[in-house]
């Protein structure tokens, strides 16, 4: 009985036509698009810059957790207290109590300097006329990150926005106080806010992610065009206090 | 006559009773006020004369039995507004001057009224003494943000914390390409230890090479570390200057060319642990971690090639600190010395000096100055 191949052979053109099948390359997805961000979160975020933009002089204070990264790979967390005090366009003092710095930032107008209250010791360096000039000197050039700071900008709406997406995930409470719980994404950080639901829509609460360190400010307090004396910004050396320069930062760092 | 006086007393046993009841009630009322916002612990001076707000003696010594129930006090609606009762601050103040005449007898009850009319009494005198040490802090009081004169917050003496975040270059601070690649971040994990690093000091790869004073009055240029290539001319330049000096250095370089692959393998195994990404490949940059460092110390210097970087960093002569070691203060021993308008701190053969980091004093360790 002769043998009929020819099952055989079309049995063997499916395997192969299977087998041609599995390797195919997937469709192409292409990167999903990026959400944008909703209409409520930025409704949101405009009421709570509009209410800081209204106010010429703002004070504010924020308990801060920031993780860090120890020599030995281990995550710890530092705590710190900052007060911050801005009189537009061109008076700035941050006081920060932590764990990490002991130090008062001023800006006159004219200058910062950044004065480490445990050593005495004090660094000057000539500023743009203006916050958002001093608070880029500062980060960008000095190694002294206000990240805060945006909330002191012209432009806080537009920086904060910038690149972002997000949206309100939820009616929450901070501290009792009604809030809205914001979740968002600017470029590899995630953040999220919780902000007043009612009242002026300040913030209360921001989270930031970056690297998978997280760095948490509670806002504990908010004055708006509180009487402040120009003393506050300006700086007086104490006794005994030594200049010294700031460290140059890396050229990749800035 | 006898029955005349016994009326007579009785009749004015009943009238101190009712006097008596009178202030009980007075005295209830009294204090049901005084609850609510702490009238009645006023502290009246001596003299001042009243006793509406508080109870007369009388009302103590009585048994409780025989108080009036809460029945005998008027119902809220009756009773006048606890304001009014309330005299002005300033009545109850007595004049500044009275205050002061008070002998040495009657000051603390004097201290007290200041006390009850000013509860920050106890925060303004401790502000006022550490007005006298110096430091300040803003203080957001009200809506007034004032200054507090004293104080860092109760950090003062606690544990001193690094930057976590090692972008800094301090290669200005040691000055000269002879020692090419020594930029802040060569002893990176160094930073951490704070006072005193636990690595064995590297032995010095190069012999006396004579530095020109740091200077930090110049801004400083872009901190691309020097190649090796830089490192010869500079060394050449230092030559003019030490010409035993530059030759050792020269001889000195295959040393730290064998070095450099100890130091490179030392970096790639200090690397493992952190999971922070690497920062991008820089062949220009020094070698991460000398070779003795304990592999949990961290490098920054990314990945290296052999024939570009120094192996060990250069100490002083006779030093134990490769320039560039930071610190968070000086280690214990070391004293401060002025040298020009810069303070140093030095140690023995090792010269640190202060720079401001990220909101903090670093101290770096530089070649030693001249003058």
């Amino acid at each position: 009985m002769p043998f009929d191949r020819r099952p055989l052979v079309g049995l063997l053109l499916l395997l192969v036509a299977a087998c041609a099948q599995q390797p195919a390359p997937p469709p192409a997805t292409g990167t999903p698009p990026a959400p944008a961000l909703s209409p409520d979160a930025a409704a949101a975020l405009r009421r709570m810059t509009n209410a800081l933009q209204a106010a010429t002089t703002i004070a504010f204070r924020v308990d801060v957790l920031r993780e860090i990264r120890t020599a030995d790979g281990r995550i710890a967390t530092l705590s710190a207290r900052d007060t911050v005090v801005a009189r537009k366009p061109d008076r700035m003092r941050a006081d920060l109590r932590g764990d990490a710095a002991v130090a008062n930032v001023f800006f006159d107008g004219q200058r910062v300097v950044l004065e480490d209250n445990r050593s005495g010791f004090y660094a000057v360096a000539a500023s743009p006329p203006t916050i958002d000039g001093a608070v880029a000197l500062l980060s960008d050039r000095l190694g002294v990150p206000l990240p805060l700071a945006v909330l002191l900008r012209d432009d806080a709406y537009e920086e904060l926005t910038r690149n972002a997406s997000g949206e309100v995930l939820s009616e929450s409470a901070v501290g009792g106080v009604p809030a809205l719980h914001l979740r968002m994404r600017t470029g590899d950080i995630d953040w999220e806010t919780w902000v007043e639901r009612d009242g002026r829509g300040l913030p209360l609460l921001t989270i930031l992610n970056r690297d998978g360190r997280r760095t948490i400010y509670r806002f504990t307090e908010w004055r708006f065009d509180p009487r402040v004396n120009d003393s506050v910004f300006r700086f007086t050396p104490a006794p005994g206090s030594r200049q010294i320069p700031f460290a140059p930062l890396r050229e990749s760092a800035r | 006559m006898i029955r005349t006086a016994l009326l007579a007393a009785t009749a004015v046993l009943l009238v101190a009773g009712t006097t008596a009841e009178a202030f009980e009630r007075g005295g209830g009322r009294g204090g049901g006020r005084g609850g609510g916002g702490g009238h009645g612990e006023f502290q009246r001076p001596a003299g001042g004369g009243g006793g509406a707000h508080r109870a007369p003696p009388a009302r103590q010594e009585r048994p409780a039995a025989q108080r009036p129930a809460a029945a005998h006090r008027p119902p809220a609606a009756q009773r006048p507004p606890a304001a009014a009762h309330r005299p002005p601050a300033a009545a109850h103040r007595p004049p500044a001057a009275a205050q002061r005449q008070p002998a040495a007898a009657q000051r603390p009850q004097a201290r007290q009224n200041i006390q009850a009319n000013n509860p920050n009494a106890r925060a303004d005198a401790q502000q006022r003494v550490a007005t006298a040490r110096g430091n300040n802090d803003v203080n957001i009081s009200g809506n007034n943000v004032v200054v507090n004169r004293g104080g860092a917050g109760g950090y003062g003496g606690g544990p001193v914390y690094v930057h976590d975040d090692d972008d800094f270059d301090f290669g200005e601070a040691v000055v000269g390409g002879l020692i090419g690649g020594v930029v802040g971040g060569v002893v990176g994990g160094a930073i951490s230890s704070a006072a005193q690093p636990t690595y064995a000091a590297p032995p010095p790869a190069y012999a006396a090479p004579t530095y020109a004073a740091p200077t930090y009055a110049a801004p400083p240029p872009a901190s691309a570390a020097p190649t090796t290539t830089a490192d010869t001319s500079a060394a050449q330049a230092a030559a003019g200057q030490s010409q035993a000096a530059a030759g050792q250095a020269q001889q000195s370089a295959s040393d730290a060319q064998a070095a450099a692959a100890r130091a490179e393998a030392a970096a790639r195994q200090a690397q493992q642990p952190a999971a922070q990404p690497a920062a991008a490949p820089q062949a220009t940059q020094p070698a991460a971690a000398p070779p003795q460092q304990p592999p949990a110390q961290p490098a920054t210097g990314g990945q290296q090639t052999a024939a570009t970087q120094p192996a060990t960093p250069p100490t002083a002569p006779g030093g134990r600190f490769a320039y560039g070691t930071k610190f968070a203060e000086p280690p214990d021993g070391c004293a401060d010395a002025q040298m020009g308008p810069i303070t140093y701190s030095r140690c023995g053969a090792d010269w640190l000096q202060p720079y401001m980091a990220g909101g903090q004093v670093v101290w770096v360790a530089v070649p030693p100055p001249q003058g």
